[in-house]
């Protein structure tokens, strides 16, 4: 813990000051540290008279120079045999950091049968090296059959750095893998970088998105960190790496998995995924009612978009939590947002930070939501939407209407 | 049936506050919450209990204020409660927190281990892996269903789409979404949360605590995804409005926003011919 010697103590306070945590109190012109305290040592930084330290015994410092590269694990959508997108913006990330260690960068691969274009896809973006576990078993996601994977490669092959996908399996996946291999991880990250020391620095948001960490793991090898679909973006080299494939074989024990796969179905209901769509509509505690929440479907539908909802709309229940956009929930890109009856929350912003273009519809002129917006709208977002509804369903009979004309 | 849920208490995020002036967050005022995730866990306990018989413990790491977290649990209908602090265990990041919770639950005995899916304040939800891995039994995450028949778990998974339908012996361990029920309103009870030491517990101290934590947090800045631009305070509007924008700050202008203002009707013509809206009409 964050210890004071007493007797340099000076009771000046700039080390409550410097504590972005609140966790420092001054009491009788002592700090005292509190449990809130995230050791993140700005308070021994701060301190004039080198009063504070922590005195937490870390692990020893240990040789690490076995440990190059960058890998990025590779997520498939297995029903229509594709690479999901998000793989390709990992491994894009993965190919810059390892510019800058000088270092190779890889594609752990798992699975079945190869995705679709998949060597000219990988060869795109620079990567040097494709490990290839292919296997039956590996047909689809399996907690324990991917960990013994992924955990067997990096053992073998002792990569600097990992990064998953923090998709549903991902996050499955990844903490299994930090505890399996004993090292760190870093959930949700929004930005990556190398320090100095040539450590994986892994930003990411907390406290509802009001503050940005940045995290290492300077005593442990592998680093593992995880970033959510639609945080990076896709860099395509001019000339395609000339990528080697290494098909690695593994013996994986079918017994050692406990869990048992019954059947999938495609989820009922209207709306669609939020994290693909082009355009976003999306509704706030303004909305006032799962019954409005309807008009949103309806311009939905009618425009190709998906309807998303902020956390508060989820909490009353007006929409489900699969289609809430933001921190505890999903980050989109699209190419129109429309936030409708959103004040915007750090919490809701940080997930629409790569949109394209955002329109937003708020009755608040002070609303944080119209700093960020292309067009920002003074008014009753249901009242816009409901006639917006009518007439872009009348532009689409009058140009079906020219086109019949045209025939 | 011995079930343990694991809950967290967390600041209710939605109410964290920056000081301007510091520009740190500003903890008074702001309530503490149970996680609620972690309240959805706690239903999907009991009522498993309810329905078969046994035992729900739950049990919570933090500082001692989190006590008033799990007697809200006890409110609920939990048995026992159990609050694990320690100043040893300060500062632990997930893997630190895992495996001294999975140490817990060796001691406690289980046959189903509940937790949210994730804590609205880190939102990492890497600690019920971590606690499974530990103890060498499956985990399922991103749960919206969990049913227990003749001894073996039943549980459909929330994945992208679609719903997948897994199955397995017990002992397991659920993390479960905030769709797959809606919590029971806390009671009276005279029941007393047991606060538990590190040293009541077999851990080996090297993997404990901020000490036993890889991950060291090295800065913190705050966020700036607001503070790019404000509206700027503009002579259309109303006194009222003015005063209002005024209080919340707003005074540096974006240079490219384009506030509009008029009744629905209106608004709504002139984006059916605004290109940035017009182009996506299919």
């Amino acid at each position: 813990m964050i210890v004071v010697d007493k007797n340099k103590c000076i009771g000046c306070g700039l080390c409550a000051k410097a504590c972005s945590f609140g966790a420092i109190e001054m009491r009788d012109k002592l700090p005292t540290v509190l449990d809130t305290c995230v050791f993140c040592e700005e308070c021994v930084k701060a301190c004039p008279v080198q009063a504070l330290k922590n005195d937490s015994v870390s692990a020893k410092k240990q040789d690490f120079s076995e440990y190059a590269g960058i890998w990025a694990v590779m997520e498939i959508n297995h029903e229509r045999g594709q690479l999901q997108k998000v793989s390709l913006e990992l491994l894009s990330e993965a190919k810059r950091l390892a510019d800058i260690l000088g270092e190779q960068v890889s594609a752990v691969l798992l699975c079945r049968d190869i995705p679709e274009d998949f060597e000219q896809n990988v060869a795109n973006v620079g990567c040097d090296i494709v490990y290839i576990v292919k296997n039956d078993l590996l047909e689809r996601y399996d907690t324990e059959l991917y960990t013994s994977a992924v955990c067997e490669l990096a053992k073998q092959y002792k990569p600097a750095g990992i990064l998953f996908p923090a998709t549903e399996n991902g996050r499955d996946l990844a903490p299994r893998v930090s505890c399996r291999l004993q090292v760190g991880l870093t959930a949700d990250c929004t930005a990556l970088d190398i320090d100095e020391q040539r450590n994986l620095v892994q930003i990411r948001p907390t406290y509802g998105g009001n503050i940005m960490a940045s995290i290492i793991s300077p005593d442990h090898r592998p680093q593992l960190a995880s970033v959510r679909p639609n945080v990076l973006l896709v860099n395509p080299l001019k000339t395609p790496a000339d990528t080697q494939f290494v098909c690695v074989d593994m013996e994986l024990d079918a017994e050692s998995s406990k869990a048992k796969f019954v059947k999938a179905v495609e989820k009922e209901g209207v709306f669609r995924d939020v994290g693909e769509a082009e355009i976003v509509i999306s509704g706030g505690y303004g909305i006032g009612s799962a019954e409005n929440f309807r008009i949103l479907q309806k311009l939905a539908v009618k425009m190709d978009a998906a309807v998303g909802a902020t956390r508060k709309a989820v909490d009353e229940g007006w929409a489900p939590f699969d289609i809430q956009v933001g921190q505890t929930g999903k980050t989109v890109a699209p190419e129109l947002y429309i936030a409708c009856g959103i004040s915007g929350a750090l919490q809701h912003t940080i997930g629409i930070k790569n949109a394209k273009h955002i329109i937003s519809i708020n009755t608040d002129p002070a609303a944080p939501i119209f700093t960020m917006s292309d067009v920002a709208i003074m008014g009753d977002a249901v009242q816009v939407l409901s006639r917006l509804c009518d007439k872009v369903e009348k532009y689409g009979r009058d140009s079906l209407l020219t086109t019949g004309g045209a025939k | 049936m011995n079930i343990i849920v694991f809950v967290k208490q967390v600041p209710d995020t939605s109410e964290v506050k920056i000081d301007s002036k510091t520009n740190n967050l500003v903890r008074e005022g702001v309530p503490s919450i149970i996680n609620p995730y972690d309240e959805n866990g706690m239903e999907t306990a009991l009522a498993l209990r309810d329905e078969l018989g046994g035992k729900v413990t739950v049990v919570s790491m933090g500082p001692m204020q989190a006590s008033s977290t799990l007697e809200y649990c006890l409110k609920m209908g939990a048995d026992e409660a159990v609050l694990v602090s320690d100043r040893l265990i300060g500062g632990s990041d997930t893997l630190a927190t895992g495996y001294t919770l999975s140490e817990v639950a060796k001691k406690l005995g289980y046959d189903l281990i509940i937790c949210g899916n994730e804590a609205i304040d880190g939102c990492t939800g890497q600690v019920g892996p971590i606690m499974a891995e530990n103890l060498g039994i499956p985990q399922f995450t991103y749960v919206r269903d969990v049913q227990v028949e003749a001894g073996r778990l039943k549980v459909q998974r929330e994945v992208g789409r679609n719903i997948e339908f897994y199955e397995a012996e017990l002992p397991a361990l659920v993390c479960v979404l905030k769709d797959i029920n809606r919590p029971r309103k806390a009671e009276k009870t005279d029941k007393k949360v047991r606060l538990m030491k590190v040293a009541d517990l077999d851990l080996d101290l090297q993997k404990i605590g901020n000490g036993g934590s890889p991950t060291k947090v090295v800065k913190i800045k705050m966020s700036d995804a607001r503070a790019k631009s404000y509206v700027t305070i503009d002579d259309s509007l109303s006194a009222e409005e003015r005063i209002r924008m005024i209080i919340n700050g707003g005074i540096e202008k974006k240079e490219k926003i384009d506030l509009w203002r008029g009744t629905p009707e209106a608004i709504s013509d002139r984006l059916m011919e605004y290109d940035g809206f017009s182009r996506y009409i299919v």
